[in-house]
């Protein structure tokens, strides 16, 4: 019985991550630029991964430990390797979809490379 | 940045705890063998890196219980409704974005805290952190709700920050 | 495993996700900057993460699962490396 319960809920979470999973390259496919983009890249895809592996965990006996493991790791370097991709490009000279209001980030770059030009 | 640091034994014993954590998810089919390897490793390996490791030593586990009983609801919560967002977003034919960069400020001093707070900028609903200067983040915001510093604050960063204070006090 | 999952189920999981990796590519192929395909290859490691673990069940090997960790572990650190490229040179 418990087994059943257990099963079947790893299951419905295997089903919503690999949802999940789909959702985050469709939007990487969809979205008009780099940083909508990432938006959805990196939540989807976190939440479908993880949610993949728990899943996994109770499905299996005993791969619970492992899987929760790797489910934290995902957690904590996902936004991190989005945060560097975000920046890195926005300084590389990525022009963010020409709709972006308020842009604050601008006024700031701009006077970080004229310092840089004058040293 | 204010940095105060504790003991060397102190962060030396939490580097041994952590690794002998991890070393005991890591090999799951438990054995004592396994485990009497284990506790050489990680005396051997925090000799090695426990000043990379942590700041703040044994304090760390007091945060953990934080972490896990006020932290971690309140964040999966907000995952969700996340993910239902960019659902929704994607889904929709018409994609209803308006998106923008603001800017919040913060009040928390260490690094790791603001470390903590990016992640969970980038994880909650419609933002995405994008730089940091001084006190303040940059975001950026898939629907821009409010333009100025303040209200943005309020907004986005308002709910991690009490949590994090608490945390990291 | 604790339950037996119908044929139909492991069916719909493979397709779902292979079309996820498909998309994925084509961002990094057709995307116009270089970032856009670093932000590709991003999504592209995070599903195909994913997929091991999902073929970990599939197959019932443990090991498959440390092969999942060992290959998050590296991707992290590869877009981490090609971040640091875009944004400076190596």
């Amino acid at each position: 019985m418990l087994d059943a319960v257990l099963g079947w809920l790893g299951v419905v979470l295997v089903s919503v991550g690999v949802f999940f999973l789909f959702l985050g390259a469709l939007g990487i496919f969809r979205l008009p630029d780099l940083f909508n983009r990432l938006q959805a890249g990196t939540k989807a895809t976190t939440l479908g991964v993880v949610s993949t592996s728990i899943g996994v965990g109770l499905l299996a006996k005993g791969w619970l430990p492992f899987a929760a493991a790797l489910a934290i790791f995902l957690l904590m370097t996902n936004p991190i390797s989005s945060h560097a991709v975000a920046r890195a490009s926005y300084r590389a000279g990525v022009k963010p979809y020409p709709g972006t209001d308020p842009d604050e980030c601008a006024k700031r770059h701009l006077t970080i490379y004229e310092e840089s030009e004058e040293k | 940045m204010e940095r105060v640091e504790s003991s060397k034994a102190s962060r030396y014993l939490y580097a041994v705890l952590i690794y002998f954590f991890l070393w005991i998810v890591l090999t799951y089919p438990f054995s004592i063998q396994e485990w009497e390897a284990g506790a050489v490793i990680a005396f051997l390996g925090a000799f090695f890196s426990y000043r990379q490791l942590s700041v703040s030593g044994v304090k760390n586990v007091k945060r953990m219980g934080i972490l896990i009983f006020w932290y971690l609801p309140v964040f999966t919560w907000e995952m969700i409704k996340a993910n239902i967002h960019v659902a929704s977003i994607v889904l929709n034919p018409r994609m209803p974005i308006k998106p923008g960069i603001v800017k919040i400020k913060t009040n928390l001093k260490s690094p790791v805290a603001r470390v903590w707070l990016a992640n969970s900028i980038t994880l909650t609903p419609g933002t995405l952190s994008l730089d940091v200067e001084d006190n303040y983040l940059y975001i950026h915001w898939i629907t821009v709700k409010a333009k100025d510093v303040e209200g943005a604050t309020r907004e986005i960063a308002g709910k991690f920050e009490r949590i994090l204070e608490a945390m990291f006090k | 495993m604790r339950i037996e999952i119908p044929t139909a189920i492991w069916a719909i999981w493979f397709i779902v996700i292979s079309t996820a990796m498909i998309l994925a590519t084509l961002r990094a192929v057709i995307g116009p900057t270089n970032s856009d395909r670093v932000v590709g290859l991003d999504t592209w490691t995070t599903i195909t993460t994913g997929f091991w673990v999902i073929l970990a069940l599939f197959f019932f090997q443990f090991v498959l699962l440390s092969v999942a960790m060992v290959y998050a572990i590296l991707s992290f650190l590869g877009v981490l490396v090609i971040a640091r490229y875009l944004e400076r040179g190596l």
